[in-house]
């Protein structure tokens, strides 16, 4: 295979050294754009403006689809500028085989998330400034009657996903923002249409978290703020560092340790459930294994959800989620590297 | 040093007009810029260095994205431990006798050898084993630049130059077409996923009926997709 392989390279090079290579073509300057790192960080990376802005706007979401068809819908966002916010749904604009009602409810049910996680934030200023390159886009746009700066962030660890965002001049509100993957085709995009600073929030309903999420300090050793047996992954997804350290459960007598880590922008979550790891599930594991059949009982199962990847499975008596955008094979070296 | 004297040297470095005087009153100036003249002749006579051929494959691979460098970001992401506090206390001890140079390397091997050294990772070793496996193939997968886009500007000058040159165009237009088709294919099969070999048995669900509803819930909300169940934590 390798002397095939050879001569295959050998020729086409042959044949591309044949070719003439001419100048390149320079830049017409109305295409040059002001890169902004290593300059400070703009102001949507320094915190998250949402919660410091009081405003409520109507914003159309647009998700590529996985399988079938995409999902195009209204929500409307209220915050109070003090910390509250809600999330409302207000229509569905496209999809062809989903139910309102229900999700709708599922929509509620997730409010938490979506704010948390879901809309673009930069999560981590130090992780995004290592892993991400911003240039600022020449023509400052018009969103929802705010004029905004165009920014775009390209991720330099990982898949080359890239975001382009419009700031709010005055606040540092992302009020639009697409997101594209590795391959450059847009798989999500946000934007408000209607914009409003200090609303009336006397009829809002702001979000109350439906599970009870305890912080735990993440500068401390996790092993020592609890009283089982915890992992903690030794080999991270590349540009991956950690962000929030929490447990997490409806029911006390089922609680689960959540740590979440981010590229910057990007959430990846690892998820052990509290419990002492189950006797006689324990793998036994060979230390001249690679090569051979494992030996272990422990397993997991691994889930593509378009660019999310979740896996879960019992591993060495422990219970395990992962879930992230990252490959799949990152996510299972993050998981070995945090058995015992 | 003065100010003058400093203010000077900032703006003779800096190639200021206004730095010529100084130099001729003060001797420390005059033969600091000596000094400085003699290292811009001797650093001027130095030979330009090549960028490293390996510059190139090193952007291919940033570029590419892929996972090959896995065992540099396993050097990198490990989390970073501190000294304990035993190393500290041990090699005060050592040194504490004030040992002659001589002395200080033995001491220290000792001290290092005598702490209890938390083991290297299962999964480091595995993945050391497989590169030594097979090295051809790491490296192959480094230089797979398949999910990149070619630019506008490279199609137009493939485009300019294969109309400039029709002749042949016409006659290696097609071997070069076969040949790039061949290469792709090939590195396209070389660059699939890994069969690696896990502390734990690995199965691709086929459908998300078996996925717990909290994990569901977490990656239908990072892509936006709105599945029939599940709540996030």
């Amino acid at each position: 295979m390798s002397v095939r392989l050879a001569l295959l390279l050998g020729f086409a090079l042959g044949l591309a050294a044949c070719e003439r290579i001419d100048e390149p073509e320079k830049t017409p300057p109305e295409e040059q754009v002001r890169v902004a790192s290593p300059q400070p960080l703009p102001g949507f990376a320094r915190g998250d403006a949402r919660l410091r802005v009081a405003h409520t706007g109507l914003r159309r979401l647009d998700f590529a689809p996985i399988a079938g068809s995409g999902l195009v819908f209204r929500e409307r966002i209220t915050t109070d500028g003090l910390g509250h916010y809600a999330i409302v749904p207000e229509d569905l604009v496209e999809s062809s085989s989903l139910d309102w009602g229900g999700f709708e409810l599922i929509q509620h049910a997730r409010e938490g998330f979506h704010f948390r996680y879901r809309d673009f934030l930069v999560r981590d200023p130090l992780l995004f400034e290592r892993n991400w390159r911003t240039t600022e886009l020449p023509q400052p746009v018009t969103i929802a009657g705010r004029l905004c700066r165009r920014f775009r962030l390209e991720r330099l660890v990982g898949e080359a996903v890239a975001f382009e965002l419009s700031i709010d001049g005055e606040t540092d509100l992302v009020l639009a923002s697409d997101e594209f993957d590795a391959e450059g085709q847009r798989v999500a995009s946000m934007v408000y249409e209607s914009f409003a600073l200090a609303p009336q929030t006397g009829y809002t309903v702001w979000h109350t978290p439906a599970n009870d999420e305890v912080a735990l300090d993440a500068r401390i050793e996790v092993q020592a703020q609890l009283d089982v047996r915890v992992l903690q992954p030794r080999l991270l997804p590349a540009g991956q560092g950690l962000l929030e350290v929490a447990t997490v459960g409806d029911d006390p007598t089922e609680r689960w340790l959540k740590l979440t880590y981010s590229d910057g922008i990007e959430p990846l979550f690892f998820l052990q459930r509290l419990q002492e790891p189950t006797p006689g599930r324990a793998a036994r594991v060979d230390a001249g294994r690679v090569g051979r059949a494992p030996e272990s009982t422990s397993g997991v199962a691994v889930y593509q959800l378009g660019a999310a990847t979740a896996i879960q499975g019992q591993v060495d008596g422990f219970e395990l989620i992962v879930v992230g955008k990252a490959p799949q094979a990152e996510l299972l070296d993050m998981i070995e590297s945090a058995l015992p | 040093m003065n100010t003058p004297c400093q203010q000077f040297r900032i703006d003779w470095l800096s190639a200021e007009p206004s730095a010529a005087g100084h130099a001729s009153t003060c001797a420390a100036c005059a033969a600091w810029v000596r000094g400085c003249e003699r290292a811009r002749v001797a650093l001027g006579g130095l030979g330009r260095l090549a960028v490293p051929a390996e510059l190139e494959l090193r952007v291919a691979q940033e570029l590419s994205g892929d996972r090959s460098r896995r065992l540099e970001r396993l050097l990198e992401s490990s989390v970073r431990r501190n000294a304990p506090a035993l190393l500290d206390e041990r090699v005060r001890e050592l040194l504490s006798g004030a040992p002659s140079e001589s002395e200080r390397g033995p001491h220290k091997a000792q001290a290092l050898r005598a702490l209890d050294l938390p083991p290297v990772p299962p999964v480091l070793e595995r993945l050391i084993e497989e590169e030594l496996a097979a090295p051809e193939r790491h490296r192959a997968e480094r230089i797979s630049l398949g999910r990149l886009r070619a630019p506008e500007i490279l199609t137009q000058r493939v485009r300019d130059s294969l109309r400039r040159k029709a002749l042949t165009r016409l006659v290696l237009g097609p071997l070069l077409t076969l040949s790039a088709a061949g290469l792709v294919l090939w590195l396209s099969t070389r660059t699939r996923p890994e069969e690696h070999e896990y502390r734990f048995r690995v199965t691709q669900a086929s459908s998300l009926d078996g996925l717990d509803p909290m994990a569901r819930a977490l990656a239908e909300s990072l892509i936006g997709n709105a599945g029939t169940e599940g709540t996030p934590r």
